[in-house]
């Protein structure tokens, strides 16, 4: 059994480090925050490049609606990821397929339907340039949500830091791409899920990398990012 | 000691003391969950030195984020969440030292461990050899013989997580060490 008296060198530490701290915000008002800065950011994308050709003949529900279902789809994944983040609160087996089948769907579910809606192909000749561009703007757009979203997953103590990770790079991919289907006006299934779910894909390597590089480089320095 | 469950009420008043900055929260909060650290490291960890590091090493990090920990939801789930990440740093950290030593020379080798040692050294590498979550839940049980109810509570997880975490470590232990079913069993 310890001994129930704190050793004098802890006290100490503790004590010359000791102020009042706000305790962490629940998962759902952070990821609020993050949808916040979240909505100019993903504006820039259709507002720089135009908004999707055919997005009349889609019509509001196809365009808008389903949008904004992917987008709700997106943050709730990152409220599972910025729950995981912090210790004690572990998601199950069951929630963490839950999310993942739940993105997935949602990626898949709206990709075929805009399809059956409104198909529109790739022009030939231009099927890379279209790939590279969509997936480079997907990933550029993500970046500083990415970034906020991982310093407030880092910053919880994630337990599991590289399934925290890919969970908020999920979440992230979910959201951005949730705008870049107003941008981009191909339906083509091939290209949706090539270039749009490849950058989705990077975003959950990117998110897995980045937390536990920064996990082991706070382990390292032996104390947590603030 | 306190039973796990009898005052998670308490607990939670003196987090909440803590994180307004009242140093004699941290000292009553450190002679509640000390023991039950430390029982808990040592059976992750199981050199005594290394346990009482680790312990210490837990109470800063619990300190530095403080903050992280959600009034009112249980404290110990956060304690040991918190301290399952000091033990994984200090296996990676481990690791790494390890890699890079060099090997002894084989004239310093020791006399022949007895074969009950030999055991416990075996077991004990294969232990080395799961993942994590998997050796937690192995040792609590088996070892610091926790109920999966008081494991699940202690790891933040559900009952029959628990049970099937340990359940899949004692099949790899099996494994490992080339036992078959029909030792100690696991329940």
């Amino acid at each position: 059994m310890a001994d129930a008296r704190v050793p004098a060198e802890l006290l100490r530490a503790v004590g010359d480090d000791l102020r009042p701290v706000r305790p962490l915000a629940p998962p759902w008002r952070r990821a609020l925050v993050v949808a916040v800065l979240a909505v100019p950011v993903l504006a820039q994308a259709p507002l720089a490049y135009g908004w999707r050709s055919n997005i009349a003949r889609l019509g509001p529900g196809w365009a808008w609606g389903v949008s904004i279902v992917q987008a709700l789809v997106g943050l709730a994944v990152l409220v599972a990821a910025l729950r995981e983040a912090v210790p004690g609160r572990p998601l199950s087996r069951r929630a963490l397929w839950i999310a993942i089948a739940a993105a997935s769907a949602a990626i898949f579910a709206v990709t075929l339907g805009t399809e059956q809606a409104l198909p529109a192909a790739v022009p030939p000749g231009v099927w890379l340039r279209y790939a590279w561009e969509c997936w480079e703007i997907s990933v550029v757009t993500a970046l500083p949500i990415f970034a906020f979203a991982a310093w407030l997953v880092v910053r919880a103590l994630p337990v599991r830091p590289a399934l925290t990770g890919a969970l908020l790079g999920l979440g992230v991919g979910v959201l951005v791409d949730s705008a870049m289907r107003l941008y981009c006006w191909v339906s083509a299934p091939l290209h949706v899920l090539v270039s749009h779910g490849g950058a989705v894909v990077t975003l959950v390597l990117g998110g897995a990398l980045v937390t536990t590089a920064v996990d082991r480089w706070a382990g390292r320095r032996g104390r947590q990012p603030r | 000691m306190d039973s796990p469950d009898d005052s998670d009420a308490d607990l939670v008043a003196l987090m909440v003391d803590y994180q307004a900055g009242r140093l004699a929260a941290f000292e009553a909060l450190y002679a509640r969950v000390a023991g039950e650290l430390q029982r808990f490291l040592a059976a992750v960890v199981r050199d005594p030195q290394v346990v009482r590091d680790l312990v210490q090493e837990t109470f800063l990090e619990l300190h530095r984020s403080r903050r992280t920990y959600r009034p009112p939801l249980p404290v110990r789930p956060w304690v040991f969440g918190v301290a399952r990440n000091v033990v994984r740093r200090h296996w990676r950290e481990s690791a790494r030292r390890a890699r890079h030593e060099r090997p002894a020379p084989a004239g310093d080798a020791a006399a022949p461990a007895a074969s009950s040692a030999a055991l416990v050294l075996d077991l004990q590498r294969a232990l080395d050899c799961l993942p994590p979550a998997k050796r937690e839940a192995w040792l609590l049980h088996h070892d610091e013989g926790l109920s999966f109810k008081e494991i699940a509570r202690r790891l933040g997880i559900g009952v029959d997580n628990a049970k099937l975490r340990s359940s899949r470590a004692m099949g790899a232990l099996r494994a490992l060490l080339g036992t078959r079913p029909g030792g100690p069993g696991d329940g």
